[in-house]
């Protein structure tokens, strides 16, 4: 167990928890837009920082990925942070007045309107799409496309998403529920120099994804073809009895 | 040849020197990325073939970067026991006169820069004499010590470059070259080598100044089973050159210090990381490596010590922002080049989150010199704090542009007006940046301040990677900012949001203060979009791309209002 103290309060935590998580436990809230329990950190929307002081230091640090460590104090609402969170929540809200957590933080935070030119972006660039899709399901079906301001998710090459299984991870993930999955009955699928096909399918808009789903003998509903379980179980082994047992009895 | 002892090494030098100083004439012409662009392929071409002509038994050594750029092309001439002489700005039609007067022994007076009797072998502390008489015609001719340009230099990490043909591993180990990583392998400890980089004070010359030495012994004393050294090439900040040149004069310079930098640390891997472009820099690596390996400099047993190493050469894709240490390594590992947050120093978890040292061009070359020469010889040069030498890239409105090398606690002005020449006829000295886009601007009143890692950080400016760009009264402090903010605005990885949304607001309040419909409460937004930059950006590139914004903000507030209150731009050169 590692000893801190976060606002004040002294605070016993499990050693290589990270200073969020302290937080939380400690009922210190601190808002976040890229972080996820079941995700590695990936500290991109630094809404989380705080002031941390060591050895008598005192830095500015995202609390996402910080471990905590033995007699460090932190600040979680010094006017300096807040400021910070400030500054970036206005950004946001330029980029993407309509989302609806950012819309929220601005209430939060006190923001009415952004001082600069107001843009319509659904999506917040937070990354934890492409970051579900890579290092919990294994999939890398997407990534992020070009750089600086002119950074987007798609898929590699921006082609459509080949790689796709059609879990439905990065549409649950996204804290700006700017995905869009559909499963649509009756889907034309092109194939190069083969005959079409029409069925069931799964549809990904933002990557252009496209999962032919089964339809089912006797009820004729349709759900996920093998394939995807079988995917998913070889990412993350499920028990050897599952495909044995009904959905009632899992 | 193999080379597995000190015997074998002195084999390669007696024939480098055989090289350096041949029997028949040496010409030697600059052709560092300076002589390349004004046209140094086309003087070695007719000067090949008019030596052919008037039948002179010469060689034309392509050299690296004489230092002098400002008077490219150079030709060097060296007739066997008469002093070398350096002739600047030839071209193809001075060429027929000039190998006229070789043929004849004289001097063409029209063209001579400077003669050279003798020159300091800054390796190991000898001197490389010429010629012990002067002949009478040369006497007019200034030697290279009354060469007033070389007066505040001291050229210490380029103590080979445009003096020795780059692509020769001979005529490196003529000058003393690869003497250090024997005396390393042979002689010393890893901790006894990374005793005397500590106590040489060398620091990182990347930007951070942070101190070699103890970089090199955290990462030693980090748990790993593979470690690794790595050299930054990466350099794309605008109007700076100064890695590409020490690339094209001297590789092997950086190669050594690698391998001893490997030793030290106990690593068997090096990678050498090149920016996207560079293909004659890339092309002289390849062949310096080749060398090595050949050699036996570099694989396995080197020098019959025991001592395993390899360096492989990367070249990057051209981000900016891959200079930073682990998006370097980011786009090593072959991912995209993007920094991850860093509390855990990439001395103990970085390439494969095994132990990594990243040093940049310039440390590298300074550690076989400090192995050689001692810690003692080394930390005589330079301040209290910094010690050592600083290339610096000099470009701008400046009379010279060119590489110089000096001494740490050379005053800015020195450099400027001593060896630049100072500023062109007609104008002032308004602003200096001194460590590329992450230092910021200082105004002309702070050209006293002294090339010093701490004085200039206390003035809120960096050392940085010592590109330095002089402005004269003719820029507008308004446009130069926004030029800067547009480059980080295209090299920002666009990972967190602080960087990629900041920078990008910050050149558009920039855009209408320029364009004349700025507002007044505009200069605060910029002074809080800074301070959101630089404390919650996720690497150095985001952190410091305010600099530019707060640097003129401080210095020249009056320029900005003058923009925002009456639409005017002083130098006139917003378009308003």
């Amino acid at each position: 167990m590692v000893n801190l103290t976060i606002d004040g309060k002294n605070v016993k935590v499990e050693k290589g928890s990270t200073i969020l998580k302290a937080a939380k436990e400690n009922g210190i809230e601190i808002p976040t837009l890229c972080h996820h329990e079941g995700l590695s950190p990936l500290a991109n929307c630094r809404l989380c920082v705080v002031e941390v002081t060591k050895n008598g230091r005192t830095k500015v640090v995202t609390s996402c990925n910080y471990t905590v460590e033995e007699g460090i104090s932190a600040e979680t609402k010094t006017e300096n942070i807040i400021s910070i969170r400030k500054s970036i929540v206005e950004l946001l809200a330029a980029r993407s007045p309509n989302v609806k957590i950012v819309r929220e933080l601005m209430e939060e935070m006190g923001i009415n309107a952004p001082r600069f030119k107001i843009e319509n972006e659904k999506c917040i660039l937070c990354g934890l799409c492409v970051h579900v899709c890579s290092e919990y399901i294994g999939a890398n079906a997407i990534t992020f496309s070009g750089h600086g301001s002119q950074k987007f998710v798609s898929a590699p090459l921006y082609r459509s998403a080949k790689d796709c299984i059609g879990c439905g991870a990065c549409v649950e993930i996204c804290p700006a529920q700017c995905i869009s999955m559909k499963d649509i009955e009756g889907v034309n699928t092109y194939y190069a120099g083969k005959k079409e096909e029409v069925g069931p399918a799964r549809l990904i808009n933002n990557w252009d994804a496209r999962i032919n789903w089964k339809k089912c003998k006797v009820c004729s509903n349709s759900f996920p073809p093998p394939s995807v379980m079988e995917f998913l179980e070889k990412r993350k082994p499920l028990p050897k009895d599952f495909f044995e047992i009904c959905e009632t009895c899992k | 040849m193999k080379v597995n002892s000190l015997r074998d090494l002195n084999k390669l030098k007696s024939e480098g020197e055989k090289l350096l100083r041949p029997k028949n004439i040496r010409i030697q012409v600059g052709t560092a990325p300076c002589g390349i662009s004004k046209g140094a392929k086309g003087v070695i071409v007719k000067l090949k073939k008019e030596l052919t002509q008037q039948s002179v038994d010469a060689t034309v050594v392509p050299v690296g970067c004489i230092g002098i750029c400002y008077n490219e092309p150079i030709v060097e001439v060296n007739i066997p026991g008469k002093p070398k002489l350096t002739y600047g700005n030839i071209t193809p039609d001075d060429i027929p006169s000039l190998v006229k007067a070789i043929a004849k022994g004289k001097a063409l007076k029209k063209h001579a820069l400077y003669r050279t009797n003798e020159e300091d072998l800054i390796s190991n502390g000898k001197t490389f004499k010429y010629a012990s008489k002067t002949p009478p015609d040369y006497k007019t001719i200034p030697t290279l010590k009354e060469f007033k340009f070389f007066h505040p230099q001291l050229r210490v990490t380029l103590r080979n470059a445009g003096l020795i043909n780059p692509d020769s591993i001979e005529e490196y180990i003529a000058r003393g070259g690869y003497a250090a990583l024997n005396k390393a392998l042979t002689k010393m400890t890893p901790d006894d080598t990374i005793g005397v980089v500590i106590k040489s004070d060398l620091r990182g010359r990347g930007g951070g100044g942070f101190p070699t030495g103890l970089k090199w012994k955290t990462c030693r004393e980090a748990k790993g089973k593979e470690k690794y050294v790595l050299c930054n090439c990466s350099e794309g900040d605008p109007g700076i050159g100064m890695h590409k040149s020490i690339i094209e004069s001297d590789p092997h310079s950086i190669l050594e210090g690698l391998i001893i930098g490997g030793y030290a640390i106990g690593a068997r891997e090096g990678y050498i990381y090149l920016h996207y472009g560079n293909s004659s820099a890339k092309e002289k690596l390849q062949k310096a490596i080749e060398q090595a390996n050949d050699c036996g400099l570099l694989g396995k047993n080197i020098l019959g010590s025991g001592f395993n190493f390899s360096i492989t050469l990367k070249e990057g894709a051209g981000g900016y922002v891959c200079g930073e240490s682990t998006a370097l390594m980011a786009s090593l590992e072959g991912r995209a080049g993007e920094p991850r947050p860093k509390y855990i120093h990439t001395a103990e978890k970085g390439l494969w989150d095994s132990p990594t040292n990243l040093n940049n061009v310039e440390t590298w070359c300074n550690v076989p010199l400090i192995i050689s020469r001692g810690a003692s010889w080394y930390s005589k040069i330079g301040t209290n704090g910094s010690k050592g030498t600083k290339v610096i890239s000099l470009s701008g409105n400046i009379n010279r542009s060119c590489l110089v090398e000096v001494p740490m606690g050379t005053t800015l002005k020195e450099i400027i007006n001593n060896i630049g020449g100072g500023i062109p006829k007609g104008s002032k000295l308004k602003a200096i940046q001194v460590g590329g886009p992450p230092a910021g601007v200082l105004p002309a009143n702070l050209a006293n301040l002294t090339i010093d890692f701490d004085e200039l950080y206390k003035a809120g400016s960096l050392l940085g990677s010592g590109g330095m760009i002089i402005m004269d009264d003719k820029t507008c402090m308004v446009d130069i900012a926004k030029y800067f903010m547009t480059f980080l605005e295209e090299e920002s990885c666009g990972r967190c949001t602080p960087c990629r949304e900041g920078i990008k607001r910050m050149k558009e309040v920039l855009d209408d203060i320029s364009v004349g419909v700025g507002k007044e409460e505009d200069l605060d937004l910029l002074q809080q979009l800074s301070d959101c930059l630089s404390k919650a950006s996720l690497c150095d590139l985001g952190k410091s791309a305010p600099s530019m914004v707060i640097s003129t903000l401080r210095h020249f507030k009056e320029e900005y209002q003058t923009h925002i209150k009456q639409q005017v731009c002083p130098v006139k050169r917003c378009s308003m």
